[in-house]
């Protein structure tokens, strides 16, 4: 008990302040958003557009062809299960708020992305990629740039606006260059944002 | 001054806890032990001292085979230290109008 008294005694209002700014800085460099999936499924994302681009267009072999496309099947399997393992499995001794947040962002992107597409087959009554693309783009650059807001990284942000423009860009294009496009979108809204803030995590 | 912060807030390892788990919705009792420089004893302890005045609540469960006990602050906890932090920055303006 009396050390406990003393230790309200000598504990003084500038020792106080200084408990909360470190606490502060423990919480922002511990909690900082490493940008490992980002940097997953932007590099993921951007080697299937890209092969999927030459596939199409330049080899012609048939093996080879099936052999990139099981691959590139391969690794968003290997995405998905990684990113399930990352979020809920992984031994985290906190959650956070941002965490809950962005959960919730992108797994609404998923389901709004499978009820467009419901919904476009209804209207139209056939899927049709050319107009499929954009409007996946535009929910992908709305997704993104609420995240750079809730991480405040005015980098995403930048990324996700950038990934809009692109979207709006493809609807002149043909599905062939419309996959270039958005592969140049995931290099900048993900990969190039990913890779800075896995750079930056202990800083 | 000292009489008007809250006594179960004004204690560095209490503070400390609280100013942790201000940040997060919740955290482990290792995530505090890493990031608070004490003890397990103390740091069980202090833990305690606040579940008993309703400003933290402690969950215990398993993972795996290991206990595992989860900190989040309540309501209360979280309005106490609003107001504490209040009387900090109260102290330091009377502070500095004094010093001029």
């Amino acid at each position: 008990m009396e050390t406990k008294q003393q230790d309200f005694d000598s504990f003084d209002e500038s020792q106080s302040l200084q408990v909360i700014k470190e606490m502060i800085q423990v919480s922002q460099k511990k909690l900082k958003n490493d940008g490992v999936l980002f940097i997953l499924w932007g590099w993921i994302i951007f080697y299937n557009y890209i092969s999927w681009y030459v596939l199409n267009n330049i080899v012609t072999t048939y093996q080879i062809y099936k052999g990139f496309e099981y691959f590139a099947k391969g690794l968003v399997v290997f995405a998905l299960a990684f990113s399930v393992y990352y979020i809920f499995r992984k031994s985290k001794k906190v959650t956070t708020y941002i965490g809950i947040s962005l959960r919730y962002v992108w797994i609404s992107l998923i389901v709004g992305l499978v009820l467009v597409n419901v919904i476009i087959f209804n209207t139209i009554h056939e899927f049709n990629p050319t107009l499929q693309h954009p409007i996946f783009m535009v929910l992908m650059a709305f997704a993104v740039v609420i995240t750079g807001g809730i991480l405040r990284y005015k980098l995403i942000i930048f990324g996700g606006i950038v990934f809009g423009f692109l979207a709006y860009i493809c609807t002149y294009f043909s599905v062939e260059i419309q996959m270039l496009i958005e592969a140049l979108a995931w290099l900048i809204a993900f990969i190039i944002p990913g890779h800075y803030l896995y750079a930056t995590r202990k800083s | 001054m000292f009489k008007e912060l809250d006594p179960i807030l004004h204690s560095q390892v209490r503070l400390a806890i609280m100013s942790l788990l201000m940040n997060v919705k919740s955290a482990e009792f290792s995530f505090l032990l890493e990031n608070i420089n004490t003890t397990k004893g103390n740091l069980s302890f202090q833990l305690t001292k606040l579940n008993e005045a309703e400003y933290v609540k402690i969950t215990k469960s398993f993972k795996g085979n290991y206990p595992l006990t989860t900190c989040e602050a309540t309501q209360k906890g979280i309005d106490a230290y609003e107001i504490y932090v209040n009387s900090i920055d109260e102290y330091f303006k009377e502070f500095r109008n004094n010093k001029k």
